[in-house]
């Protein structure tokens, strides 16, 4: 009886895997139904984009939303990565699948060096640390002559420094341009990232950072090793950060460093989107940065509408619309829409056992003082 | 353009003044002009530091946006300094004086302070008394979006151009100089001007909480808000006063570096994320702390400038706060932080 | 003087009291014992504003107060000493007794207030410049009362004031408490140390998992045999 039980669970989990990755093959089609999305190159590079900052909020999600550790300086990791990819593809010709590998693990190894402040660290203080990484990374990579003769093109003077040229990568056989093609490259790499994270935050280690996140004081007391999983957890969301960064080099063919991509902006911008999705929720991570990746046509649309009524468009318009983004989320959906889905599938499900085990932030029961 | 990109701003210029080719030999005039001014310029970011501290120890929430509320409130005394001499100052390219004397400038501040202290205790009300129970991401990621959102307001109404922002009579006049050339430090009297008003707006802070019953109970409150309470102090209160107090600091650091920085949504990114390293270093509970942490960073930042080259300059400024951090994990002058269970 | 109908408090959704009805005469000594955690300091907090009644009815002088904020019971005449001190131990002794008439306007009656203060516990005198983290336990104890008397309460609510103290320093305290009722000051005092307190105090209640259990005068209490039996130690 116990081996079908195991066979059942076992099926219902191959149908739905096999229903995840039919739909996320198809989606280049259906997302030509909304309004923007044609099926274009434009359409194709968004959802490479998307697939990208995915993958970063799915590891951003594990430090911050599981772990309870606040990062600004995942912008700086994702940078790293984009450089070690760009780097050994641009400049050693390294074959592309291995090259990923090597931008996670590399980039892993800075998540450490980022994470060693956190073992003395915390809140604030932890904030201002991280931040600092975010601030100093783009200035190495672009103002200190030596790094950056590492990375430039020998061959070509006149390059700007901080900026590396990498030709664009796409499955064997396909051209550079083929966004869609690409977009199949990234979704393999993105659901096995995927698996992992949904693997990790259903494992041992992942129930020692909830209980990190929760309480310290008390993680310890339950025998939580405190440093080594905080470190544990900058390692792992830093290899997530390397391997998006790698992709994005492939993506996106020129690396600026000091462009707003890897800015402590954009770092901000990681956060807003697990704050969307919400945080803990592996599912989440997928569904904010999906938020985030649309918004863009839609908010200069919204400015163009306002120019053609009010004969000129507001500048950083986007900035207000984030601005409400975040403090709505904040206010009125403190769990994201995941926890928002999560509410809707408890009212109309019998069965409430079958949500999926994404622990929403924790309950303010604690007493004034005590 | 990038999903990622669509946070495109603007660029900020470095801050420090001297920056010459390095290479030159090691001269001290040039190494005591970066200290004067590192020295001046800190004052302003100490006076954000105070202002973030302020708010840190009375809430414990920690205000990311300082720098964009700063950067709001030298828009609203601009408007002020407009609205008295009969500018219309929301015109693009709105031609202020470049100078403007006691009257209109006291005018300007007084406007600035009175919005500052408004809009701090609505902040502190609507915004984070709701958030006094969540999590401290939660509380973050609200002043990172109230600032985003501000940053977007100013944008609108006053346009995302830089103009110039007007001169303080009084010490727009010669500057000093010190020694005979080549050989000579200058000093702008704008520069003692920082530096001044810097030391006696923390000299009156001390008064204030020493001194003062009202500056007694926020210490109080800061120390045991539980007991506060018992003691009949109105928690809340006391905390939108903090903050009223918080903003009227970042208030006067625009108007005093407005000139230097140019008016433009970006200007107090910049000094804010300074500010808040400042903070960091004198241990975030501390006031003598972040003035000694803004002066710091100052000078390490004007040092930096001069002889790495202003791509390193903020990276030497964080790498020093990191290293201190982790050797004095509350910072100069910080106590022990009290561990919430 | 204070009379409590039916109060209800919650944590969250636990209930610290479960319906807990009981009266202070004004110019006694009222004793409330219980075990740990049988809510006799979240009764405290819920009379003190700091905690909400969800449910019944808490009256002082005639009026209802279970609305009343925190700030302003103590305008209203209750002051507390709470659990463990709480002193400001940033603050001086002096600081602190003035923080105690934070909500008092009349600068002179204050001084004398002070002085007052000063008389019951002389130490304070000699340390009013003294941070007050620096005091002994005992010494704590007594600038929490003492600060707890500057805001000229009518009612004084005591918890634990014999908490972790010498027993010598215990019956000082105790003293103290007995001079401060004669002056005129209501106490309601919460008690693990039920055979010091049913000494003092005209009547008790005994309070168990946040409801009253048992009430009587001090002495019918003290001859009771549960209370005996388990907070007297027999």
């Amino acid at each position: 009886m116990k081996w079908q039980k195991i066979q059942q669970t076992a099926s219902g989990k191959y149908t739905r895997w096999v229903l995840i990755i039919a739909g996320f093959t198809a989606l280049p089609w259906i997302i030509t139904v909304l309004p923007f999305f044609g099926a274009n190159n434009y359409t194709y590079s968004q959802l490479n984009l998307w697939l990208i900052l995915a993958i970063v909020c799915l590891g951003l999600n594990l430090l911050t939303g599981v772990a309870g550790q606040i990062s600004l300086g995942h912008a700086a990791l994702f940078q790293i990565g984009a450089y070690i990819g760009g780097y050994f593809v641009a400049r050693q010709g390294w074959p592309v699948w291995l090259v990923i590998i090597v931008a996670g693990l590399g980039t892993g190894i800075a998540g450490l060096i980022l994470g060693l402040p956190a073992l003395r660290l915390s809140g604030p203080y932890l904030a201002v640390a991280t931040f600092g990484f975010s601030v100093a990374i783009p200035q190495l990579l672009a103002g200190s002559q030596d790094i950056a003769e590492l990375y430039s093109d020998p061959n070509e003077l006149a390059t700007k420094i901080g900026v590396l040229t990498v030709p664009k990568q796409n499955l064997p056989g396909l051209k550079a341009d083929d966004d869609l093609g690409r977009y199949f490259m990234f979704l393999l790499v993105f659901l096995i990232m995927l698996v992992l994270a949904l693997n990790i935050n259903r494992s041992r280690h992942g129930r020692a950072f909830y209980a990190i996140r929760d309480s310290e004081t008390a993680a310890t007391a339950m025998g939580v090793a405190l440093g080594k999983y905080k470190l544990l957890a900058f390692i792992v969301s830093a290899v997530y950060a390397g391997v998006a960064g790698s992709l994005f080099a492939f993506q996106v063919g020129q690396l600026d460093a000091n462009s707003t991509s890897f800015s402590v902006l954009a770092s901000i911008l990681f956060l807003t989107a697990i704050i969307i999705g919400g945080l803990g929720s592996v599912w989440g991570s997928v569904l904010g940065s999906a938020v985030i990746t649309i918004l863009p046509p839609f908010i200069s649309a919204v400015n163009d509408t306002i120019k053609a009524a009010f004969g000129s468009s507001i500048e950083n318009f986007e900035s207000i619309f984030y601005g409400l983004l975040i403090l709505i989320f904040i206010y009125f959906m403190p769990n994201g829409l995941s926890g928002a889905f999560q509410r809707l599938r408890m009212r109309y499900s019998s069965d409430p056992s079958k949500g999926p085990a994404t622990p929403a932030e924790p309950a303010a029961t604690d007493l004034p003082v005590s | 353009m990038t999903a990622l990109a669509i946070w495109a701003t603007t660029t900020q210029p470095p801050l420090s003044v001297v920056s010459q080719a390095t290479g030159q030999p090691f001269s001290w005039t040039i190494f005591l002009q970066s200290v004067i001014n590192g020295i001046s310029f800190g004052s302003i970011y100490a006076l954000l530091a105070m202002g973030i501290v302020l708010i840190y120890k009375s809430s414990d929430v920690v205000n990311f946006a300082q720098g964009q509320m700063a950067m709001f409130l030298t828009y609203i005394a601009y408007s002020g300094m407009g609205l008295i001499l009969g500018i219309n100052f929301l015109q693009p390219h709105a031609d202020l004086p470049a100078r403007v004397g006691w009257g209109v400038f006291l005018g300007a501040i007084a406007l600035s302070l009175v919005v500052a202290a408004l809009m701090g205790m609505a902040i502190e009300k609507f915004m984070l008394r709701p958030l006094a129970r969540s999590s401290v991401l939660s509380q973050v990621l609200a002043t990172i979006g109230a600032g985003t959102l501000l940053y977007g307001l100013v944008s609108w109404i006053w346009k995302a151009e830089i103009r110039p922002f007007p001169r303080f009579e009084a010490v727009a006049g010669r500057p000093v100089q010190l020694g005979t050339p080549p050989d000579s430090i200058i000093i702008t009297l704008e520069a003692i001007n920082f530096l001044v008003v810097g030391l006696i707006l923390s000299f009156l802070l001390y008064l204030f909480f020493r001194f003062t019953m009202v500056g007694t109970a926020l210490r109080a409150m800061a120390q045991n808000a539980f007991a506060a309470r018992l003691m009949g102090i109105n928690v809340g209160r006391l905390n939108g006063l903090a903050w009223a107090l918080s903003l009227m600091l970042s208030a006067i650091a625009g108007v005093l570096a407005g000139p230097r920085l140019q008016l433009e949504p970006n200007m107090m990114t910049d000094v804010g994320v300074k500010a808040f390293a400042a903070a960091v270093l004198g241990g975030m509970t501390s006031l003598p702390g972040a003035l000694l942490g803004g002066l710091v960073i100052g000078i390490i930042d004007n040092l930096a400038g001069y002889y790495l080259g202003n791509g390193l300059q903020a990276s030497i400024a964080f790498l020093i706060i990191i290293l201190v951090l982790v050797i004095r994990p509350n910072g100069l002058l910080g106590k022990t932080i009290r561990k919430k269970v | 003087m204070l009379r409590l109908n039916d109060v209800w408090t919650y944590y969250g959704r636990i209930s610290a009291l479960k319906g807990v009805s009981l009266e202070v005469p004004e110019g006694a000594i009222v004793a409330l014992l219980g075990a740990n955690g049988a809510g006799k300091t979240t009764l405290l907090r819920t009379i003190s504003g700091i905690v909400p009644a969800s449910r019944g009815t808490i009256e002082y002088m005639g009026k209802p107060i279970e609305k009343v904020p925190a700030d302003h019971i103590v305008k209203i005449g209750i002051s507390q000493s709470p659990e463990g001190r709480q002193v400001f131990t940033d603050c001086t002794v002096l600081e602190n007794l003035k923080l105690g008439a934070y909500t008092r306007r009349d600068k002179a009656k204050v001084k004398t207030d002070l002085e007052q203060v000063f008389e019951h516990f002389p130490r304070l005198r000699q340390r009013s410049n003294q941070l007050a983290g620096t005091l002994s336990g005992g010494e704590q104890q007594m600038l929490a009362i003492g600060r707890a008397l500057m805001s000229q309460p009518k009612l004084l609510l005591l918890d634990e004031p014999s908490l972790g103290l010498a027993p010598i320093l215990v019956k000082e305290i105790f003293q103290i408490i007995q001079e401060i009722n004669r002056s005129g000051v209501t106490v309601l005092l919460v008690e693990q140390n039920a055979y010091l307190a049913l000494n003092i105090a005209s009547y008790g209640y005994v309070l168990e998992t946040g409801k009253v259990v048992l009430a009587g005068t001090g002495d019918s209490l003290r001859q009771n045999e549960e209370v005996k039996h388990s907070y007297l130690g027999h």
